[in-house]
């Protein structure tokens, strides 16, 4: 038994270095998802609409203010780590990546102007 | 009878069309620019979060994994608020059947989230409040030894008094907490539990230090007080850090002289059986640690992950400890007859009031 | 023994099959359980709440051989749940199915016909704040369930007025729905506007009897600040009729941002009394407001107790040149 330790050991580390390379290549992340945002008339795309998104699904939000008149806005998701970023001058555009959380409904707001905002809704189906 | 309640008969068991609803709020954070609630469902029916009010004003909220908590189903919501340290706040919430759940944080103070900085003042202030003290108590030992015979027995009762003094404080500090829960039977019975658990996981433990002799003398005596008294220490420190994260008590150093007092009349209680006898320097150090070190961790647990129904099963582990603990003592005082009989002549029983009276002298320091 | 065994099998079995009948039958949670259903129920209120701002119901006209005109309407009470906030439902008391009932309109000494029918479980009536004989007062004549009763009497005098339930307790037939808002119009008519009624009011959603937990214009939190911010015409004369149906709390009010308007007091005069940007009515008190916006943009109206304002009364105007 001793003698086949060095051999055993061997396999050992082979095959759990195969399971791991098979894990991990499952878990590559995919590309995120590109969501717009467009801040104008204190409203984030006309309607404040409710996003729907997947559980763990990655999105790519790109959040510009397209104010016609010199109104400053931000941006921030409650719950989900995105915090009030700095303030955004017409024009100026801000990008952040978030990985959907298991479930949940998450309020997205401008954090200066009241009502400005809506509800993000992360659920299986 | 199972057609009727088939067929509605038990509607008579509903006897209020109003819904019950019972919401427990278990922690409440005050993360920077955030306030975050975490909330179980204690009621028979389905729990559907509508509207969150903080001082009485309808606030934007995240919620998750869902806005309906099912039995015993718990949420974590999240409030955009720029809270102010110090101040007190009125958390409501609404329900789906706009019933009206509250809380309230009388001082609001910052989460502590696990920080070197923050786990080294925790552990320092357990060391504080609970080793050093029980290490001063140890320091009477050779005063004890060179007292007359006489009053070694005043001491064991006095120790005694002691315990059960601590004993009776820590199921009353359990039960204002089980009152204040939701759910009130389910607090009493958890600590009930603990206590029970401790009484005898105490007296096993005790069975196996004296190795079969009957009952622990000496060095076991010692460590078996060590043992109850580190686990109601735990309960202590539960109680200190999770005060902290409540926002519920500002800690003076008022409070913690208290404290201080309070813990070196334990290290008494651990001396006693010692008086005649041998013990190293190590052996002592050791007991030392045994009693006061777990207020460290209590402190820790407290602080960082507060639960009621855990820090109520530790009160009551704490205080079925400490009882055991005295019944040990009385029992070896008395030599093989009952505990009272410990207790029954004058010095003793003067002993024991004293204990009593020294105890309660120090708790109106701790008073909070 | 085997016989003993058998038994208490049964014993069991039985036990086990009552108990699950129990807890699969005795429930006390409200009718109409789930979110699918709030979200129908929320859809329905915020959709009413758009219609009540600007629907007029003129019953069915018919001219009388002495010249007057003769209006009937159709008003009948009935239980329903409906959603009184996002998320919040409310046992209510309604007339017409909704808070408030539906805005009766009509002119001067119009003769007018109101043929109520409950259709709730309790007794119910109609009573008007106008000037009507006795019997007509809808306090002594109480409807029972089922019952119908004809209210009529001649419309007098001209203003905004209102109605509610006046069977006791009248502070719960009031905070349960029943209300909604009475107009007559002057026999010379007033001045072209833009309409809108707006009925303030609160809900005591945990039924305490004491106070409430939310309070909205024309029965649902938030309506015209989150989902409907209303749209008005830049440099347009805009009419609120405001009428005040709030229980528990001893005055309501309206204030407007970045604009004055014009009051008539429960609008018996055509001149009005004040040039200001609020207005605070007690129960039952009413007002006509007249105002213009000059400049575009969104402005806020609210109650100025601001914790109505923070539990649900709470809007604003969208206006474009």
């Amino acid at each position: 038994m001793l003698k086949r330790l060095p051999v055993l050991f061997a396999v050992a580390v082979l095959v759990a270095g195969a399971a791991l390379a098979l894990a991990l290549r499952g878990r590559a992340p995919a590309e995120p998802r590109i969501v717009r945002m467009s801040m104008r008339e204190y409203a984030f795309n006309q309607t404040n609409p409710t996003f729907r998104f997947k559980p763990g699904e990655r999105i790519h939000f790109i959040v510009t203010n397209d104010e016609s008149t010199n109104v400053l806005h931000n941006f921030r998701i409650v719950g989900m780590n995105v915090d009030c970023g700095p303030v955004m001058k017409p024009g100026e555009t801000r990008e952040v990546t978030v990985t959907m959380p298991k479930s949940g409904e998450f309020a997205y707001t401008c954090c200066t102007h009241p009502g400005m905002g809506g509800t993000m809704v992360v659920a299986k189906k | 009878m199972v057609v009727w309640f088939a067929n509605g008969g038990s509607r008579l068991l509903a006897l209020t069309p109003a819904p019950i609803e019972k919401l427990a709020f278990e922690r409440i954070e005050f993360r920077p620019q955030e306030i975050v609630l975490h909330v179980r469902n204690e009621g028979p029916e389905t729990f559907h979060v509508a509207q969150i009010l903080i001082n009485d004003a309808i606030w934007d909220f995240s919620i998750a994994p869902d806005r309906s908590l099912g039995r015993f189903g718990a949420a974590t919501i999240s409030l955009p608020y720029d809270w102010i340290e110090g101040e007190p706040y009125a958390v409501t919430v609404l329900s789906g059947n706009g019933l009206r759940h509250e809380t309230t944080v009388d001082i609001a103070m910052p989460a502590p989230s696990p920080s070197g900085r923050l786990l080294t003042a925790f552990a320092l202030l357990g060391v504080y409040v609970g080793v050093v003290p029980v290490f001063l108590g140890l320091l009477w030992l050779p005063a004890l030894r060179a007292a007359p015979r006489a009053w070694v027995e005043f001491w064991l009762a006095l120790t005694m008094g002691l315990l059960v003094f601590l004993g009776i404080d820590t199921l009353k500090e359990a039960l204002e907490i089980a009152g204040r829960a939701p759910s009130f039977v389910n607090g009493v019975l958890l600590t009930a539990l603990g206590a029970a658990a401790a009484f005898l996981g105490i007296t096993a433990a005790g069975r196996a230090l004296s190795r079969g002799e009957g009952s622990a003398t000496g060095m076991s005596l010692a460590l078996l007080i060590a043992i109850g008294i580190g686990l109601h220490n735990l309960g202590e420190g539960l109680a200190i850090g999770a005060a902290y994260t409540l926002g519920e008590v500002a800690l003076g150093s008022f409070l913690i002289i208290g404290f201080t007092v309070h813990n070196t009349t334990e290290g008494l209680a651990i001396l006693s059986p010692l008086v005649e006898g041998r013990a190293s320097l190590r052996q002592l150090a050791l007991l030392g640690l045994i009693g006061g070190g777990p207020t460290i961790l209590g402190t820790w647990a407290g602080a960082f992950t507060y639960s009621t129904p855990l820090s109520l099963l530790f009160l009551g582990i704490g205080a079925g400890a400490i009882f055991q603990v005295v019944r040990i003592l009385a029992r070896a005082q008395a030599k093989g007859g009952s505990a009272l009989d410990a207790l029954g002549h004058g010095r003793a029983a003067a002993g024991f009031i004293a204990g009593f009276l020294l105890m309660y002298a120090t708790s109106l320091l701790v008073a909070g | 023994m085997r016989r003993a065994r058998g038994g208490a099998r049964l014993g069991v079995a039985l036990f086990a099959l009552l108990l699950a009948a129990a807890c699969g039958c005795g429930r006390g949670e409200r009718a109409g359980a789930g979110s699918a259903d709030m979200d129908s129920l929320a859809a329905a209120a915020r959709a009413h709440a758009i219609r009540a701002l600007t629907d007029f119901d003129t019953g069915k006209v018919t001219r009388l051989p002495d010249g007057r005109t003769l209006r009937e309407y159709e008003v009948w009470a009935e239980e329903r749940m409906v959603a009184v906030a996002p998320g919040i439902r409310f046992p209510a008391w309604t007339y017409n199915g909704a808070i408030p009932g539906p805005t009766l309109r009509c002119t001067e000494s119009d003769s007018i016909r109101i043929h109520f029918r409950n259709r709730g479980t309790m007794a119910h009536s109609m009573h008007f704040h106008g000037v009507h004989p006795a019997g007509m007062d809808g306090v002594f004549e109480q409807v029972p369930p089922g019952g119908e009763f004809l209210y009529a009497f001649t419309a007098e005098p001209f203003g905004v007025h209102l109605y509610h339930c006046h069977t006791m307790p009248v502070k719960m037939h009031i905070a349960r729905g029943l209300y909604g808002v009475f107009i007559v119009d002057p026999k010379t008519p007033r001045p072209p506007a833009r309409e809108m009624v707006m009925m303030m009011n609160g809900f005591d959603t945990d039924l305490d009897g004491s106070k409430n937990e939310i309070y909205t214009v024309n029965g649902f939190a938030n309506v015209y600040f989150r989902d409907y911010p209303i749209p008005v015409k830049m440099n347009q004369l805009q009419r609120v009729y405001l009428v005040n149906i709030t229980e528990f709390d001893l005055v309501n009010s309206m204030h407007t941002h970045a604009t004055f308007f014009h009051v008539y007091p429960t609008g018996t005069s055509t001149t009005p009394s004040a040039y200001t940007d609020v207005v605070t009515l007690g129960q039952a008190e009413r007002a006509i407001l007249e105002f213009k916006y000059s400049f575009p943009g969104r402005y806020l109206f609210h109650a100025h107790q601001s914790e109505f304002a923070e539990l649900g009364w709470l809007g604003q105007f969208e206006v474009k040149p």
